[in-house]
């Protein structure tokens, strides 16, 4: 999986390519927290080139959105496919997470 | 290897000794060659030189008037015989520094003895000579006349009737020397006494004319035996040379070679696994260098093997441990079928097949009370070990909120909201779960986040059971969770499942999919529950083919059969 990155201000935006299953969680897992650690940062999620999300993905998506609700900013997803969509709606995450 | 050391081997201690020798043999050898043939020479020159000298010195005290009244044995008793004899006698006994008796004794002993005194004789004959016509003839002989073996008669002819060509070849060296072309010494002659050379020198009468010669024999005997002298002494030091080349290069062998077999020693012993190696060389060269890269060597594979059993070891305990969970795992679930033999309202089958060792799955069902049926399925986030924790603790809060007696909706709000207290790894769930009033038909059920089953009904086919989506279990405190409800009729199936089928993927990247599960589903309706679920795992195995299995795969199958 590969994650481009881009800080705009308070902001960053997240583009994710390929799959973001239990092996390539742990890189985004990371990424996050370098982001985490410079403060409150709101995060925009792309996921138009993401093929698959698995449960351990989710769970990376979690932890971020339970940060994001403790700093007070905010944590969005766009663009994402119907398979990857139908995850989100099927677990209830689409209730939790900002998903345009 | 084998092969190799079946070849011929040349020690490098035999290597270095054959070095020696033939450097020995090219040094001393051919320095020792020339300097004896060298010596061999000048010894000849120094005989011819001195035989010259002794003719020169007798023929210049002779009185030439004397000589030339010497003519025949006749002469032999005057005492110009005498004088010109002393004279002789003089050179020979001055040359070998003893009396002309004791030569004449060494020379009438017996052939043995005889090559004895020619060796050790350094003059044998003086005499003097004359010509008359075209004939030399003898005059005067050192030894005295009672030595009949040794004195030549006086006018007796030289050489007589020879026909030796190096008698001529000598007369006509006598013959130059009195047609006064000087002292000169013979070239090597044989004859029937042995080899030869004589010194000649002319001897001159008062008016300065050549009246005969004299001449100075003596025996190459001499010189034969200073040159195997030589050569014996040569041989003699080149064998001694050769013997100290050896001894040395054994010695010098022994000390390059020896390190080197402490080395090889040392070096089969790390093969065979003792990593004891030290090596107590100090050389200070290149094969220290060796020695200190081996010593280095036997360390780094000590640690490593230290470290790799250690690793291994580790990764022994670790993978018995899963062994133990995943027993312990499989244990928890319900596993003996038909589970309610007195119930026949119901028929069940389950599976659940972890893709590590310890998975995240699990499937329930239990009765509440006489009539209640509840069955639950879930997956946990992620997989292995901290799945497997996760899944006993969720397993463990459902069953006992649901034998409360509560509602679904109950169930699964109060166990979200104890999950989520001190999960601060963000683990969660997805859970789906019915009670079903197995008098009544009918059915409560809940969905935390999870796949949507599929329900059969008696006539018809598969459909997706429709109901209210909520939020996975252990995500957020204080979801709420809703509640649906169906009546199952005679003969009506359940069939809930985890992702891990409908995403099991093949080696091209391609899902299972909901649509295949169902399809296959439908195909099926007339197989028993048992058969039903071994059906669907080996079209899911026909479908992933040689690639791994990525996730846990569970499933329940349940058929209502009524009262």
């Amino acid at each position: 999986m590969e994650i481009m990155k881009n800080i705009e201000g308070s902001t960053a935006q997240l583009a994710l390519v390929g799959r973001l299953d239990s092996i390539t969680s742990t890189q985004l897992s990371k990424e996050l927290d370098n982001l985490f650690e410079n403060g409150p940062i709101s995060i925009v999620f792309d996921f138009n080139a993401l093929e698959y999300i698995s449960s351990a993905g989710l769970r990376i998506l979690l932890t971020a959105q339970k940060k994001i609700n403790s700093m007070g900013t905010k944590l969005k997803i766009t663009g994402a496919r119907p398979l990857v969509k139908e995850v989100f709606d099927v677990t209830g995450f689409s209730g939790i997470i900002e998903i345009e | 290897m084998k092969m190799r050391t079946k070849q011929m081997r040349i020690k490098i201690q035999t290597r270095l000794t054959l070095y020696l020798m033939v450097l020995v043999i090219l040094t001393t050898g051919a320095s020792g060659m020339i300097s004896t043939i060298a010596q061999y020479r000048a010894l000849n020159d120094n005989v011819a030189n001195s035989l010259t000298t002794l003719a020169l010195l007798a023929a210049k005290e002779i009185n030439g008037n004397e000589l030339t009244l010497i003519r025949s044995a006749d002469s032999e008793q005057s005492s110009n015989y005498f004088d010109i004899q002393t004279i002789l006698r003089r050179i020979i006994e001055s040359a070998n520094q003893i009396s002309i008796q004791e030569v004449s004794k060494l020379m009438n002993s017996n052939e043995i003895e005889l090559k004895k005194a020619k060796e050790s004789l350094k003059i044998v004959y003086v005499y003097t000579m004359y010509v008359e016509g075209d004939q030399i003839y003898y005059g005067v002989d050192a030894y005295p006349s009672t030595d009949k073996k040794n004195h030549s008669i006086a006018g007796t002819l030289l050489g007589e009737g020879s026909k030796d060509e190096d008698i001529r070849k000598t007369s006509k060296q006598i013959f130059e020397v009195l047609n006064g072309k000087g002292p000169l010494v013979s070239d090597p002659y044989k004859d029937e006494f042995g080899t030869w050379r004589t010194g000649i020198a002319a001897v001159y009468d008062d008016s300065g004319k050549i009246v005969g010669a004299v001449g100075v024999d003596a025996s190459l005997e001499f010189i034969h035996k200073e040159g195997r002298r030589l050569i014996a002494s040569l041989v003699g030091n080149t064998v001694f040379l050769l013997i100290g080349a050896a001894l040395l290069s054994v010695l010098l062998s022994k000390k390059i070679t020896r390190p080197i077999l402490m080395l090889s020693e040392g070096v089969k012993k790390i093969g065979d696994g003792n990593f004891e190696f030290h090596a107590d060389l100090h050389t200070n060269d290149e094969i220290q260098d060796l020695a200190d890269a081996f010593v280095a060597m036997n360390e780094n594979l000590k640690s490593y093997i230290k470290n790799l059993s250690k690793t291994t070891a580790a990764k022994e305990r670790i993978e018995s441990e899963l062994k133990i969970a995943n027993s312990i795992q499989s244990s928890m679930l319900p596993r003996i079928f038909p589970p309610f033999p007195g119930r026949k309202e119901i028929n069940l089958f389950a599976v659940m097949e972890p893709a590590k060792e310890v998975g995240g799955d699990f499937y329930d069902f239990f009765f509440i009370n006489e009539d209640k049926l509840c069955i639950c399925i879930a997956d946990v986030s992620g997989k292995g070990v901290p799945a497997a924790l996760f899944m006993v603790i969720t397993k463990t809060l459902i069953k006992n909120q649901a034998l409360l007696g509560i509602s679904v909706e109950e169930i699964l709000t109060t166990v979200n909201n104890m999950l989520c207290s001190d999960n601060d790894e963000s683990m969660f769930v997805t859970v789906f779960i019915a009670i079903l009033d197995v008098k009544t038909g009918r059915m409560t059920f809940s969905n935390a986040g999870h796949n949507l089953p599929l329900i059969c009904s008696a006539e018809g086919g598969y459909n997706w059971l429709s109901c209210k989506k909520s939020f996975v279990l252990g995500g957020m405190e204080n979801i709420k969770y809703s509640e649906n409800e169906c009546k199952l009729e005679k003969g009506d199936r359940l069939f809930i499942y985890t992702d891990g089928i409908t995403e099991a993927m093949n080696t091209k990247g391609q899902l299972y999919s909901d649509e295949r599960l169902r399809c296959f589903l439908n195909d099926s309706k007339n197989l028993g529950e048992e058969e039903l679920i071994q059906a669907i795992r080996n079209d899911i195995k026909s479908h992933v083919q040689e690639a791994a299995q990525s996730d846990d795969i569970t499933m329940v199958v349940m058929r209502y059969n009524g009262i």
